[in-house]
């Protein structure tokens, strides 16, 4: 008579599969899914950066009617000078978590952190 | 069946099943699935501040076009406006949402016994909060804007057609008109999201996850534009802010802002650094912000409740004053001082 196993080698498979999948699934979800800055000068994006991994600080020079001088470094992103009048921009301090932007209106530039996953911040600002 | 063939056939359905929630849980967290649908976000400039519509979907097209059309209607700054032909002394015809405006702006002048205008022109030329080359203006100049003013507004509405004597300047109800015209659209469309033009804010439908939109008030006493005060958790409604610390310039010393109280020509004395207020919409929302300033914590009160309007005020000394709509949604730093009123 044959004897009847609890299980067969395919329910083995099918077991694996789904351990591994999972774990992948922990990996993938656990890994930091990255920050980058995002640059739009009249509304346009001209410019990504992924700042977080950067070991040297970069700086860029932006704007069509006055100029935005950002930079980018592993602590985030900033506006070193402006050619606006008021200036907010450039003291508006460092951003680097998602959803924080820094705009210059007088020189129409627009400086934002963006992310793989949505931002813990709110999802709108006024004032 | 045998034991043995119930047991195994209950361990594969029990694989199964941890299978197939475990695809389900994989599909749900991708991005574009469920409840983490990411908000698609279009930004662009208009009304001299940047718009944007964060929606829940593909932003529709038309948005920019629509505000800018607007703003061809309603800007002084732009030569073939309605409002800078009518500031040239022009009899013109209104579209019906301008002459809503100018009606609103009308209510708001009564509300505040004057200190709000419409037809203050003449003295946001004088000081160019908006410009480079603002300054303090010299007494006779400020004199002579207040002659042209006079104690009443000076601009009619009659069958749809406008005449002013001194110049409009409809900027303190323009971005909140701005967020209607794109909710609007975004309701049309069958969308949900938030549009903003300036601080200005409109926020339609829901969040895929059912929660309210979260917004943040901004810090009048930070130079930070990442810095909150207090945080909104709102569901749909307009919402616009008025501070003394947005556009400013010092001059010999002291700072003044652009907040003018058109009975003296200077920056209004208040006892507010903000005023944010909810609204059905975004116009009376964004009139209401700035007649709240200027009128101050107890005035501001009294009009919202006579408006059905909220609000969130923040005073010099720190503490804020919400009204009772408000209170139980709103989240403010340790330490705020906070009184329901």
């Amino acid at each position: 008579m044959m004897r009847m196993r609890l299980f067969r080698w395919l329910d083995a498979v099918l077991i694996v599969a789904v351990l591994a999948a999972a774990g992948l699934w922990l990996l993938l979800s656990r890994r930091d899914a990255g920050v980058w800055a995002v640059v739009e000068v009249d509304g346009k994006v001209c410019d990504r950066v992924a700042f977080s991994t950067l070991e040297t600080p970069v700086v860029r020079t932006y704007g069509l009617q006055g100029q935005v001088t950002v930079e980018f470094s592993a602590a985030g992103v900033r506006v070193l000078t402006s050619d606006c009048a008021g200036k907010q921009c450039a003291h508006a301090g460092t951003i680097s978590r998602t959803g924080e932007q820094i705009v210059c209106l007088p020189c129409r530039v627009c400086v934002s952190v963006d992310g793989a996953a949505d931002g813990e911040g709110p999802d709108g600002v006024t004032g | 069946m045998t034991k043995r063939n119930v047991l195994r056939k209950g361990a594969r359905f029990g694989i199964c099943l941890l299978a197939g929630a475990f695809l389900v849980a994989c599909l749900l967290s991708m991005p574009g699935c469920g409840t983490r649908t990411k908000m698609q976000t279009e930004q662009f400039y208009a009304m001299g501040a940047l718009c944007s519509a964060k929606v829940y979907g593909t932003p529709p097209p038309g948005l920019a076009a629509a505000v800018t059309a607007a703003e061809n209607a309603i800007s002084h700054r732009i030569m073939d406006s309605v409002i800078a032909r009518a500031n040239c002394g022009q009899r013109v015809q209104l579209d019906a949402g301008t002459e809503a405006l100018l009606a609103l702006c009308m209510e708001m002048t009564e509300k505040t016994d004057g200190a709000f205008r419409a037809d203050v022109l003449a003295l946001t030329r004088l000081w160019d909060f908006d410009g480079e080359t603002h300054r303090v203006p010299g007494t006779k100049e400020l004199e002579a804007a207040l002659a042209q003013m006079g104690p009443n507004p000076t601009y009619t509405v009659q069958s749809g057609c406008l005449q002013t004597k001194a110049p409009l300047d409809l900027g303190a109800v323009g971005k909140g008109y701005a967020c209607d015209i794109l909710s609007d659209i975004l309701r049309q469309n069958n969308l949900s999201g938030i549009v903003a033009v300036g601080g200005s804010l409109g926020l339609v439908g829901s969040k895929p996850d059912g929660k309210a939109f979260v917004i943040g008030i901004r810090d009048p006493f930070s130079p930070s534009q990442n810095a909150f005060y207090g945080t909104l958790a709102l569901q749909e409604g307009f919402v616009s802010t008025s501070g003394s610390y947005e556009k400013t310039f010092t001059q010999d010393g002291k700072t003044y802002h652009h907040i003018l109280d058109a009975r003296t020509g200077m920056p209004a004395v208040s006892d507010l650094v903000s005023a944010t207020i909810v609204a059905e919409s975004g116009a009376l929302s964004d009139a209401l912000s700035t007649a709240c300033f200027l009128l101050g914590r107890e005035g501001a009160l009294a009009l919202c409740r006579s408006m059905g309007a909220e609000a969130v005020l923040i005073g010099t000394d720190g503490s804020i004053t919400v009204t009772t709509g408000l209170a139980e949604v709103l989240q403010v730093r340790d330490g705020v001082l906070v009184s329901v009123s």
